[in-house]
């Protein structure tokens, strides 16, 4: 999260971050942390849905569903839209527009070049390898369409000893 | 302003109850944490030698410029400041930090720190939203444990219990969202009642454990510290931070995961989790869990919840209990806000008075605890209760370990064998003096066990792996000591900083190796927040020849965040001073050199398995020069000289500017620090050192 | 490396702990962030359950928090003669104590004599 908002907007802060990630210390593995990454998807609700053409397809970026900002009128119907908790389409309450997980395609703070064919911030500071960019679309359907990897299959988690059950 | 900082510290009078703000311009020369911390204590307490119950402890909280942001193994730790409770024969302006996010959230609320002052007629918690700050009412949270509390207030401040989803935050649709839950900090049920034990814990486990900040807490009626923000900080470079990061992920196996096997020298290539891992019962499915920002992962969550975020000594690591047993009692000390080193100290003295029968259903100290049963969980469990609740034998306990034993007539007789592990200021043996030499003398010249593994991992926990299994070392002691000397400025001309021979221990170099260590967790790791898991990293396995990341690291990410240009040389100044502004508040409390002795068995008991019987230490290797030339060597059995210990404080006196009778810093050194109104104030007290 | 049966008697005498004025094993134990703890033992069934063998690669994976239990194996053997009464055992340590060799590489061997004789001591016990 520190990284998203970091790269985009030259500050860290969660509530600007376009992935979300929720912790309870209170619960049990792998309940304990929620992560909400944009899922791109194939029939975005959110595209669908905005009245200028705001929120778009990016066909000079690899098809990425992301936001002009420029031609955001701040009615949030993306943010309603997207069928996940939390929503992926966020709003951005400071400089009043939306915006989502645009593979990091726009970063002016970030000298890398990002976008499906380039580098992802998240990615790129997960010290653990958990966020990866995939070009093999999940299956979609609610917060259950994906296939969680647990580490079971991971021979690093092996590697460090962990039993994930 | 793009440069890591808030702007403002949160000012809160429990007595007035009113809050106000400090601007963090005034203390930003401090650096950030405890440099501001111990700034603002200078400042605002009218009376340093009160009790830390007093009303007039001031107790801060503080943030740094690097919380929060993706300074790595240094945006998560959050200092605590206060008089505190715990250390004997009076407790002295100390230190605790903890994990987690609550200074993430503090920093992104628009706060770099919190200052705490006077004490409410009433319970209380402080809650804090953004730039919204209140005094709520806490008399149906007082008698809870430290994980309740905590989701109380979650439902408290988000209105309903966290749902996952976006929150508003505030009454308009620009005033702040998140999906994350409150960071609290809170003390344990009625922590008055055991005050000198009680920490401060912080989600699952994260624990400003020594001091009694608990109870200095509830000292003051409040019983949390609840703090979400919406907002952000500004980072002068954002390029250059993320660039820092992957840089120093390369020394980590975050950056090497295909190159796994260096693994033999260096504390924190890998998550540190199979060790923490090894502490569940076998069959528990685990994943590495860390404090924002971090690179290493150094705890874990479990699928059983008991446990989580709970590592190291957190799992009563001298109790000799299963993991089964242990987690539960792990998951109960958290939950009471138990100090978890304290009862490091406790199982083997409780063993000791055991074999000697003075413990037990109608011996010399009554107890109907179970102790033919130490290891179960029932022992545990009634053992950390009575303490709680002033029962059996916890009525003496919860006055604090020294008292308790002074109570019970056993203090001199205990500390003189050492079955009474308290080395010094009635903190517990941690690492031992009488070989890890600077780890002592931290401590005694200071105000607690200092718990800073800075030297010990790479002088002294590697060096004793690779002996007990006859090992070659991955670097010779030479060429650690060449490594650690070029990044130890800056006494960098000194080949011999990491001499821990004989003579050594109480040599000049000595003395510059124990400052230097001073200096630079003031500022780095208390000021900064680099953590102690993640820094100092002088030899490191993925760095090039060996060398690792300190000297570089630390002001590369000071300065990506702030935009400053400041050297490593400069921010050892700045940890100086603040090391001098301590002295000077342990002066004011009283402090003089006679004080600082450790306790007798430090200088009378020589700790070998050949005298059995008494407190013994495995064969610790360090390096050592004698003779012309490095090795490393068992320096195990080692008894400190008492007068060599003295002529070693005259040196390091001499070396940090002090007068050596007094050990109280002169004149010339306090204003040469810019320290010109310290050195006005111990002058008026009479306590200013002779030139 | 076979110990000799051993009878009822000798069962008794090797199983049991020690009075609390007699002489305990000293040892200790260091987790990596914690320090060194001194613990003591006295029987031999609780050397046995103290001695882990581990490799120096999964402690120092195990980063601060990595565990080594260490004893003195002269006075492991010297203790297991003296109090115990075990001297046939206390050769048997005594000839692994001699091969010269790093305390971490000596653990499993000692361990598992430790383990031989209680096995012999628990069989005898349990015919009656």
């Amino acid at each position: 999260m520190m990284a998203c908002s970091l790269v985009h907007h030259g500050q860290v802060n969660y509530s600007l971050s376009r992935i979300q990630i929720t912790q309870n210390s209170f619960a049990a593995f792998p309940n304990d942390i929620s992560m909400a990454m944009c899922r791109q998807c194939p029939f975005p609700a959110c595209v669908e849905v905005c009245p200028t053409g705001a929120c778009h397809v990016d066909t000079a970026n690899g098809n990425v569903r992301t936001v002009d900002e420029a031609k955001c009128i701040g009615c949030e119907r993306c943010v309603a839209a997207c069928p996940f908790t939390p929503s992926r389409a966020i709003w951005n309450g400071a400089d009043k527009h939306a915006q989502k997980c645009d593979l990091c395609a726009d970063t002016p703070f970030w000298n890398e070049k990002g976008g499906p064919g380039g580098k992802q911030a998240c990615a790129t500071v997960c010290a653990m390898k958990a966020i990866s960019f995939t070009k093999d679309v999940p299956v979609q359907g609610a917060d259950t369409g994906y296939n969680v990897d647990l580490g079971s299959t991971s021979k690093v988690w092996q590697g460090f000893g962990f039993n994930v059950g | 302003m793009a440069n890591g900082y808030a702007g403002k510290i949160l000012k809160v009078d429990l007595t007035t109850k009113t809050i106000g703000e400090i601007p963090t311009s005034q203390y930003e020369q401090w650096g950030g944490g405890h440099g501001m911390g111990s700034a603002i204590f200078w400042d605002l307490c009218e009376d340093p030698t009160v009790d830390g119950t007093d009303p007039k402890n001031v107790v801060t909280i503080m943030a740094g410029p690097l919380s929060g942001t993706l300074a790595s193994g240094a945006a998560g730790r959050t200092e605590v400041q206060g008089i505190g409770l715990q250390s004997m024969p009076r407790g002295w302006f100390t230190r605790s930090n903890f994990g987690g996010r609550f200074s993430t959230h503090l920093k992104y609320a628009g706060w770099d720190g919190i200052v705490i002052l006077g004490k409410s007629d009433k319970q209380v918690w402080l809650n804090i939203v953004d730039g919204k700050v209140t005094l709520e009412d806490a008399t149906s949270l007082w008698g809870l444990d430290t994980h309740a509390t905590q989701q109380k207030i979650w439902a408290s401040v988000l209105g309903a219990p966290p749902a996952g989803n976006w929150d508003t935050l505030g009454t308009t649709r620009d005033s702040g969202r998140s999906t994350q839950r409150p960071a609290v900090l809170s003390a344990g049920p009625n922590a008055e009642k055991f005050g000198p034990w009680a920490s401060l814990v912080h989600d699952g486990g994260n624990g400003a454990g020594q001091g009694g900040f608990g109870g200095v807490f509830a000292s003051k009626n409040l019983k949390a510290v609840s703090v979400l923000g919406t907002g952000g900080i500004e980072v002068a470079d954002p390029n250059a931070l993320m660039q820092a990061r992957t840089w120093l992920m390369g020394y980590a196996v975050a950056g090497n995961w295909d190159n796994q096997g260096k693994n033999v020298a260096g504390n924190w290539p890998l998550p540190a989790n199979p060790g923490t891992a090894s502490s569940f019962p076998k069959g528990t499915a685990l994943r590495p869990q860390g404090c924002a920002g971090c690179v290493r992962m150094c705890r874990c969550r479990s699928d059983k919840i008991m446990g989580n975020d709970s590592m190291c000594v957190d799992f009563f690591t001298t109790a000799g209990a299963t993991p089964e047993v242990t987690v539960v009692w792990t998951d109960l000390m958290q939950k009471l806000g138990l100090n978890a080193f304290n009862l490091v100290g406790l199982f083997p003295w409780l063993r000791g008075l055991v074999a000697e029968g003075a413990i037990g259903k109608g011996k010399a100290i009554d107890s109907s605890l179970p102790f033919e049963q130490m290891t179960s969980v029932a022992f545990g469990v009634d053992l950390m209760n009575s303490i709680v609740n002033q029962t059996d034998i916890g009525k003496d306990l919860a006055l604090g370990l020294w008292q308790c034993a002074q109570k019970w007539g056993r203090l001199d007789k205990d500390l003189a064998t050492g079955m009474l592990p308290l080395q010094e200021w009635g903190y517990v043996h941690h690492y031992d003096g009488r070989t890890e030499a600077e780890w002592g003398y931290g401590c005694l010249l200071g105000d607690r066990d200092i718990n800073e593994h800075d030297f010990n991992w790479i002088c002294y926990w590697t060096p004793t792996i690779w002996a007990a299994y006859g090992m070659t070392p991955l670097v010779t002691a030479q060429r650690m000591a060449e490594i650690m000397s070029k990044q130890m400025i800056p006494y960098s001309d000194e080949p011999n900083l990491i001499d821990y021979s004989d003579a050594g221990i109480y040599s000049e170099t000595m003395a510059k190796t124990t400052a230097w260590h001073r200096h630079y967790t003031r500022y780095y790791k208390q000021a900064l927040g680099f953590c102690d898991w993640n820094w100092a990293d002088f030899v490191n396995p993925y760095g090039p020849d060996f060398v690792g990341a300190t000297s570089i690291g630390e002001p590369k990410f000071f300065n990506a965040v702030t935009g400053k240009n400041q050297t490593f040389a400069e921010g050892m100044e700045i940890g100086r001073k603040i090391w001098n502004l301590d002295r000077a508040v342990w002066i004011l409390q009283g402090r003089t050199r006679d004080m600082e002795v450790f306790s007798d068995y430090m200088y009378d008991v020589a700790a070998t398995a050949k005298t059995p019987g008494i407190p013994y230490e495995m064969p610790y290797t360090m390096p050592v020069f004698e003779n012309g030339a490095w090795s490393y060597k068992s320096v195990a059995g080692r008894k400190l000289d008492r007068q060599k210990v003295e002529d070693f404080k005259t040196l390091f006196f001499k070396l940090e500017g002090w007068d050596t009778k007094t050990g109280w810093p002169t004149r010339k050194t306090l204003e040469d620090l810019g320290l010109k109104n310290v050195a006005d104030k111990l002058q008026g007290a009479g306590k200013l050192g002779a030139a | 490396m076979a110990l000799k049966k051993v009878g009822r008697e000798e069962a008794l005498r090797f199983t049991r702990v020690v009075e609390s004025d007699e002489l305990r094993l000293p040892g200790s134990q260091i987790a990596a962030g914690a320090g060194g703890v001194f613990v003591t033992f006295g029987s031999l069934a609780e050397v046995e359950a103290f001695l882990v063998p581990t490799t120096p690669e999964e402690i120092l994976a195990s980063g601060m928090q990595g565990r080594l239990n260490h004893l003195d194996p002269p006075s492991l053997a010297m203790w297991v003669r003296d109090m115990i009464g075990d001297s046939e055992l206390a050769d048997a340590l005594d000839e692994v104590v001699a091969s010269g060799r790093a305390f971490g590489l000596l653990v499993p061997e000692m361990k598992e004599l430790l383990a031989e004789r209680l096995a012999q001591c628990e069989a005898v016990l349990a015919e009656e």
